[in-house]
């Protein structure tokens, strides 16, 4: 009866939960989905990571390439985030190009990285003007479940942390670069900010970390990216219902507690991932 | 703290069913606007228009930048237009950015809803957007010229729909949440400049026409 409900009236199905606190799987309005966090798996990469938030799943793969740094930006590394879709994911997705909100969500890390300073790049400077670090930070989706925003940003971080570089340096002979066989160049990142969705249902309720159902139905959504020490880096959203900004403030709470929830997760992840990697090595 | 001087000129484009172009300071935006018409029937939504947005920046080719921001015009515009009135139709929306120098984004949200008033599609409301850049020190400043953005802490745009909703809200850089709650409401404020330059553009624009019909009729 309750199936039969949900196929014909899906938007009445739902507001019957909401309007009572609850939502269909359970959670509370304000509950995020449990996160967990992989790191080190793909073998051949400088640092990966494979987050599962819920059902949605995103890996993230960094490679790290010589570049030499350019023009005035002569001390700094780069670090360039592309995040697809792959047609796994969902049946919505078809192969080829980047989708638009495939791209949508590569500039949204792309500009997290380059105009907040959670991340140093003058750290991934080898020689100043001669050689530098750039990242390539791959990201695919392979279970799109709602909140990719908050997953691809969770799976940046944690492969960000847990990346071991080997030690680099100007050859003064030949003017190339070379690599030493250790790994052991970690990059420091000063904050830790983390994307939360918002879904706005009927533009009063608003159900943080929406699944792709609920994405569906809600008329609007917003994306606050707070860290964990109450820095705000982003408040997003674009179009929809107007945002009742009296309960921003509730909403940047259930954000900042869950950037302290992830951190956490993250720290312990890569402790524990470097404690494994050196009694391997010894 | 306030805008800097806001122009906006009306119907430039022969072709195009509305055009606008709309400048703050420096910055200038062209927005054409071309419907309703056709939709491709891959594009086609049943019960309302399909809103596109096509985005040329000043110069190179567009990119993932490009497909955000107009992602974001899309997301807005639809916010106000009522594309229950045009079923199975299309309502295409090109921007040509002619200079930047600083609140690009505010100035195409201002632009594209000029131009759908010149073009007379029916909307609930209009978004009056607006840019304010927090530098290192604290400081908020309204409607930031493109040097004041690249040496801000944090460049906060928000668009407001009747007076002070919030429909839009892009952020980029970091702040404390007390500097966003601030500079929030320094933007609403502003907003009602921008909403009150719609205005008196409208006005202008039909006393012109006004005038055109009045001497039509003393000719006869």
């Amino acid at each position: 009866m309750a199936e039969e409900f949900k196929r014909i009236q899906p938007t009445e199905y739902l507001r019957r939960f909401v309007s009572q606190g609850v939502r269909p799987d359970g959670r509370s309005l304000t509950e995020s989905r449990s996160i967990s966090v992989n790191v080190g798996s793909i073998t051949t990469a400088d640092g990966s990571a494979l987050v599962k938030v819920g059902n949605t799943t995103v890996i993230c793969g960094i490679k790290g390439e010589f570049a030499v740094p350019g023009g005035d930006k002569s001390n700094e590394g780069y670090i360039v985030p592309n995040f697809e879709l792959s047609p796994v994911s969902s049946p919505h997705v078809r192969p080829g190009p980047p989708s638009e909100e495939a791209q949508v969500i590569s500039h949204f890390l792309s500009d997290l990285i380059k105009k907040s300073s959670f991340v140093n790049v003058e750290d991934l400077c080898i020689e100043a003007g001669k050689l530098a670090w750039a990242l390539y930070c791959d990201l695919v989706c392979l279970d799109s479940d709602g909140s990719l925003t908050d997953a691809s940003v969770i799976a940046l971080l944690s492969a960000l942390s847990s990346m071991r570089l080997p030690r680099a340096q100007v050859n003064e002979d030949t003017g190339l670069g070379e690599v030493t066989d250790t790994r052991d160049v970690k990059l420091q990142l000063n904050d830790f900010p983390v994307a939360t969705t918002f879904g706005l249902f009927d533009g009063v309720y608003g159900l943080a970390d929406p699944s792709n159902e609920e994405e569906s139905l809600c008329g609007a959504s917003f994306i606050l990216t707070t860290s964990d020490n109450g820095l705000l880096f982003g408040c997003n959203k674009s179009g929809g219902a107007a945002l009742p900004s009296q309960d921003l403030p509730s909403y940047m709470t259930i954000a900042v507690n869950r950037a302290k929830a992830v951190k956490s997760l993250i720290d312990t992840v890569c402790r524990d991932s470097d404690s494994i990697n050196s009694i391997r090595s010894s | 703290m306030s805008l800097r001087s806001l122009s906006c000129e009306q119907s430039l484009l022969a072709r195009c069913d509305g055009s606008a172009r709309f400048k703050h300071g420096e910055t200038s935006v062209v927005a054409a606007v071309y419907g309703p018409g056709d939709v491709k029937p891959n594009k086609e939504i049943i019960n309302k228009a399909t809103i596109e947005v096509t985005f040329k920046p000043k110069t190179g080719l567009p990119g993932c930048a490009e497909t955000a921001l107009e992602k974001i015009l899309q997301d807005t515009c639809e916010a106000v237009i009522l594309t229950s009135l045009h079923p199975r139709s299309s309502i295409s929306i090109i921007l040509q950015v002619e200079h930047d120098d600083g609140s690009l984004l505010p100035c195409c949200i201002n632009a594209c809803c000029v131009a759908l008033m010149d073009t007379g599609v029916p909307m609930r409301g209009f978004v009056c957007a607006v840019a304010c850049a927090v530098q290192q020190s604290g400081e908020e400043i309204i409607d930031p010229t493109l040097e004041q953005e690249q040496s801000a802490a944090a460049v906060l745009t928000f668009g407001f729909s009747n007076e002070s909703e919030i429909i839009t809200s892009h952020m980029i850089g970091q702040i404390a949440q007390e500097k966003f709650y601030s500079a929030l409401s320094f933007a609403s404020s502003a907003a009602k400049t921008v909403s009150d330059f719609y205005r008196s553009s409208a006005e202008k624009k039909l006393s012109k026409v006004r005038s055109c019909m009045s001497r039509n009729e003393s000719m006869k």
